[in-house]
């Protein structure tokens, strides 16, 4: 909404603009010209405001698990999976969404549906067969003979599923090839590197649901990480990240000075584990104590087990407001005792704030931090986390 | 000489890498052995001459804290470039107009309109004096922007455009060296061997333009489609192939016509400015006679664009698919229909104009009665024109609609309706021409009937012929259908020049009904002025910023990542709003170019403008 009033304001300042014109005659073929420029300009401000608005969103960094995670998933969770990283979410099909995956871009997935781009999806499982019976297929693309050296070419159905993903151009259906190639270049890139950079687990659930979707059984995923570790060499193969390591960071949230500090816990997603007062959205975070560290910035400084972490050169703060800003780049540094989880060495909190919030945005948080107070928990109607309830800080 | 001159001075720079390798190569055999890599876009195997683009992180992007969206670095060099390529653009396209005005009062034999030709091109020289300080600073700030507020990014493509950049330099010498004498020289090469040496510096002028904005479209390309490099973006020691990049000659052929658009819009609009201002009819009808010739001169110039837009597009689809579609039917698609108002703006603007301009001609009545059929097919045109094909929408929407497209005008959003529209919208703007042209005239040819009748027939054929292919493009795949194209254009263009030489040989000796009465047009038609200026400066920003962002995270595509936290791309509202705040800066600058101008030509124009004054005969030449 607060988008589109640019238009509105250059529209009315060209009101004004003629009003004075006509009230200014010297200048009036200056005033007119700039009014007629801010007409035009605020009618296609306004007109592109109007129209739907779509922003486009990095795509997510690879999904988190261990490699081989996905060979004890159910079929119908992998199928799930396989769908989301094609269409968008779990459902996409239907809404004919575009995933990480950007196979909508150009293939179609459903009968009757014609691919002027790519091949329509629909029966691959059974059609992979009678490609690969077919002479074009057993004679070779003399361009790109074999995915990569010695990888050898499909023979079972799975392999020419993976081999079409992995090396496009091995093999190339008649008409569907670059223009002036003849066949023998796919333009369709090869989707477990570059822009797309699907996983073996992204992949293996790919194919899983192109299987699934037809009520077919889909092979074993091991059956099908085999298939692609065929036509992949180890060293182009796009890894999924350890499961409970932080992803990548994918560009967006970041705090910044500009923003409030509603905003701040917002983008940061403080509040699925804290309560803080006079923050609408964290009212019931349970995992984290409550922030209220007017209270308790200078209790945990003067703790001695704080101390005891200063001597031993992991935390450094001198100061409530150092020692709140050091929780959140280095929450590590001292963990509140209730909250250790066993581990009083290294918190659960995410480690890479550091790299999240500008040093405004960390001034401007730290500072409302510490101006919250048990008033200001009590008006909230926050209790905190069963480890460290507001009445135990307050009494 | 002058490309072997540049050669000759590029060579040292071109040919290092390579030459680094051969040396090392004929060294000595024990020398560590050379990596080789495959080059990502020409699949040839070269020596890994350079570092990996830098993995970064949210942390690496420096940014000032400013209130939201100026927090956005790119936000800030959007904007920054968005006012150095305007005014590059203005910069480049007007000496080409001097160079064409100045040729064009060369051989007109008629001395006075020889000088009246010779003074607007001198007028406008001027003009783009103060333009070319303010480009040379706009393009310092870009740099100093890229140095601070993206380093690691600048650093590397510094790294690989290294000669490239030096090249660049020393050419932006030439061109100030070549621009200063040629506006300074302007009054002692007024005559004989001179004036013709003269002309020449313009060619010279433009050739090092031309150059210069070639080299920079190398890096704007190279981020859309790079080359050169390996996977992990290390250079393979061949300097060419990283310029001569998939999208570098379509984006040089498109800029290069795209600047001349644009010029000619701003002329227009300087011209149109000066109209309203006027304080007598002497100058009235100077401007009038300018806006003319620069509203001619743009659109003369828009015509073609489309085309090289589409090979541009085509390209873009040759170099990876998921672009195009991104670009037409996918994320940024709703671009294009903001872009389809916009050319249908500068159509309707022209042909407005052209309407206006017969008032100004005795004798131009019997040609107005086909003003509504020219309407009417452009506005059929422009709906379809703008009809959009597949979109990113709402489940809800999907579900109303019943697919991506609608079952009915779904059916014109397609490329083959799209290339029937605008090639109608530009052979209904050739037609208003030509009646311009004839406005003022009684045609005295004998063969008059013939005449006509040829003129009648070629449009007929060729607007059947153009909208018989594009029913026709329904019916076979796209790869075939991409081919059509070439016969719809050969058509609109057989229309353009043959058209024109029917029309010109059927004036010949043809009884004027009345002269060209400069200075006579309405005041609305000078808002048609306004309005082509700024949907030319308008779209400019909109097709910058569409290029930029089909790139969407990454900073080169598929090699270097945009880790930044404002990697994602903006709605198309949030971008719109950008834009139009550049056009209005852009033009408040304009506004203080055009005043400094004015504070020194008052005396230069005065002669110019008595001289304007007298009857001419339509169609701009004489």
């Amino acid at each position: 909404m607060t988008q589109g009033l640019l238009a509105v304001t250059i529209l009315f300042s060209s009101i004004a603009l003629f009003i004075l014109a006509y009230n200014l005659p010297r200048v009036r073929g200056l005033l007119m010209a700039i009014g007629f420029y801010m007409v035009m300009t605020g009618a296609f401000t306004g007109y592109s405001n109007w129209l739907p608005q779509t922003r486009g969103e990095v795509p997510p960094p690879p999904l988190k698990m261990e490699a081989g995670a996905v060979d004890s998933m159910p079929v119908d969770k992998l199928a799930d999976m396989g769908e989301a990283v094609i269409f968008g979410k779990v459902g996409g099909f239907a809404e004919r969404g575009i995933g990480k995956g950007q196979c909508p871009l150009c293939h179609t997935f459903k009968a009757g549906d014609i691919g002027d781009r790519a091949p329509n999806l629909i029966g691959l499982s059974k059609r992979a067969m009678e490609r690969l019976a077919e002479d074009r297929y057993k004679k070779g693309n003399a361009a790109q003979p074999e995915s990569f050296k010695g990888s050898g070419r499909a023979v079972t159905a799975a392999e020419y599923i993976a081999e079409s993903h992995s090396c496009p151009s091995c093999y190339v259906v008649a008409g569907f090839g670059e223009k002036g190639s003849n066949d023998t270049k796919s333009p369709m890139p090869e989707i477990h590197k570059g822009a797309i950079g699907l996983t073996l687990e992204e992949l293996i659930a790919v194919d899983t649901w192109l299987y699934f979707r037809e009520g077919e059984t889909p092979p074993p995923a091991k059956e099908i990480r085999a298939a692609y570790e065929k036509f992949i060499p180890e060293g182009e193969r796009t890894k999924s990240a350890p499961a409970g390591e932080a992803a990548a960071p994918a560009g967006p949230p970041i705090a910044l000075a500009a923003d409030t500090p509603e905003q701040i816990v917002k983008k940061m997603g403080c509040a699925a584990c804290h309560q803080i007062p006079g923050i609408s959205i964290a009212k019931t975070g349970a995992i984290g104590p409550v922030l209220m560290e007017k209270v308790t910035a200078q209790r945990r400084l003067s703790s001695p087990e704080y101390q005891a972490r200063v001597k031993a050169g992991k935390a450094g703060a001198k100061t409530p407001k150092q020692y709140v800003i050091e929780s959140i780049v280095n929450p590590s540094a001292y963990v509140v005792h209730e909250f250790e989880m066993g581990n009083p060495e290294k918190s659960i909190m995410i480690p890479d704030f550091a790299t999240k919030f500008t040093y405004g945005a960390l001034d401007k948080m730290a500072e409302y931090l510490l101006s919250q107070d048990c008033a200001a928990a009590k008006k909230d109607g926050l209790n905190g986390p069963a480890m460290e309830p507001v009445s135990k800080l307050c009494g | 000489m002058v490309t072997m001159l540049i050669m000759s001075l590029a060579m040292p720079f071109f040919l290092t890498p390579v030459m680094a390798q051969e040396a090392t190569k004929a060294a000595t055999e024990a020398a560590p052995k050379v990596e080789m890599a495959k080059d990502v876009y020409f699949k040839t195997e070269g020596p890994v001459s350079g570092n990996p683009v830098p993995e970064l992180k949210a942390a690496d992007y420096p940014s000032y804290n400013l209130p939201y969206p100026l927090s956005e670095n790119r936000i800030l060099i959007w904007s920054i470039a968005q006012q150095h390529l305007y005014f590059g653009s203005f910069v480049l396209a007007v000496p080409i107009f001097c160079m064409i005005i100045e040729l064009v009062g060369l051989l007109t034999k008629d001395p006075v309109m020889a000088k009246k030709y010779d003074d607007l091109a001198h007028l406008l020289v001027k003009i783009s004096l103060t333009a070319y300080s303010v480009t040379a600073i706009l393009g310092g700030l870009l740099l100093f922007s890229f140095i601070t507020l993206y380093p690691d990014f600048f650093k590397y493509i510094s790294s690989l455009f290294r000669p490239v950049m030096h090249i660049y330099a020393l050419l932006f010498l030439a061109e100030s060296g070549t621009l200063y004498i040629y506006y300074y020289g302007w009054d002692r090469m007024a005559h004989g061997f001179a004036k013709w040496m003269h002309a020449c510096l313009g060619v010279l002028l433009n050739v090092f333009g031309s150059v210069l904005m070639m080299l920079a479209n190398s890096w704007a390309s190279f981020m859309m489609s790079p080359a050169g490099v390996d996977e992990q973006g290390r250079f393979l020691g061949n300097i060419w192939n990283v310029l001569h990049n998939a999208l570098w000659n379509p984006l040089n052929v498109h800029r290069i016509i795209g600047n001349m658009v644009f010029g000619g819009g701003i002329v227009a609009a300087y011209a149109a400015y000066k109209f309203l201002a006027a304080k007598n009819m002497e100058e009235k009808a100077y401007y009038d006679w300018m806006g003319y010739i620069a509203m001619f001169m743009a659109v003369g110039s828009l015509i073609p664009l489309p085309f090289a837009g589409y090979w541009l597009m085509r390209e873009v689809y040759g170099f990876r698919q998921q672009m195009g579609i991104t670009l037409m039917g996918g994320l940024l698609a709703w671009l294009f229909i903001i872009q389809a108002v916009l050319i249908g703006a500068l159509f309707f603007s022209t042909n407005y104009y052209l309407f206006n301009g017969m008032e100004r001609m005795r004798g131009a009545e019997k040609y107005q009665k086909y003003i509504k059929y020219i309407l009417f097919l452009t506005t059929a045109a422009f709906i379809v024109w703008l009809t959009p094909h597949t979109l990113v929408m709402r489940p809800a929407e999907l579900k109303a609609i019943g697919g991506q497209q609608h079952p009915i005008i779904g059916n014109f959003g397609v490329m083959s309706a799209k290339n029937g529209a605008v090639n109608t919208m530009i052979m209904t703007t050739i037609i208003s021409f030509l009646l311009y042209q004839r406005s003022n005239k009684i045609i005295t040819v004998k063969w008059e009937a013939w005449g006509n009748a040829a003129l009648v027939a070629m449009f007929a054929v060729a607007l059947v012929n153009n909208w018989w292919l594009a029913i026709y493009g329904y019916f076979i795949p796209a790869n075939v259908r991409v081919g059509l194209s070439v016969p719809q254009v050969m058509g609109t263009l057989t229309t353009l020049f043959v058209g024109s030489a029917i029309n010109i040989a059927m004036m010949k000796g043809s009884k004027l009904t009345g002269p060209i009465e400069w200075g006579k047009i309405s005041v609305r038609s000078q808002y048609a002025l306004f309005a082509l200026a700024v949907s030319f400066t308008w779209l400019m920003a909109l097709m910058g910023y569409i290029r930029s962002s089909v790139r969407l995270f990454w900073h080169v595509m598929e090699v270097f990542r945009d880790t930044s936290p404002w990697a994602f791309t903006h709605t198309i509202g949030f971008a719109a709003n950008v834009m139009s705040m550049n056009v209005m800066a852009f033009w408040l600058f304009v506004l203080f170019v055009f005043w400094l101008g004015e504070l020194t030509s008052k005396h230069a124009v005065a002669e110019a403008r008595k001289e304007a004054a007298r009857p001419v005969m339509a169609g701009g030449s004489e």
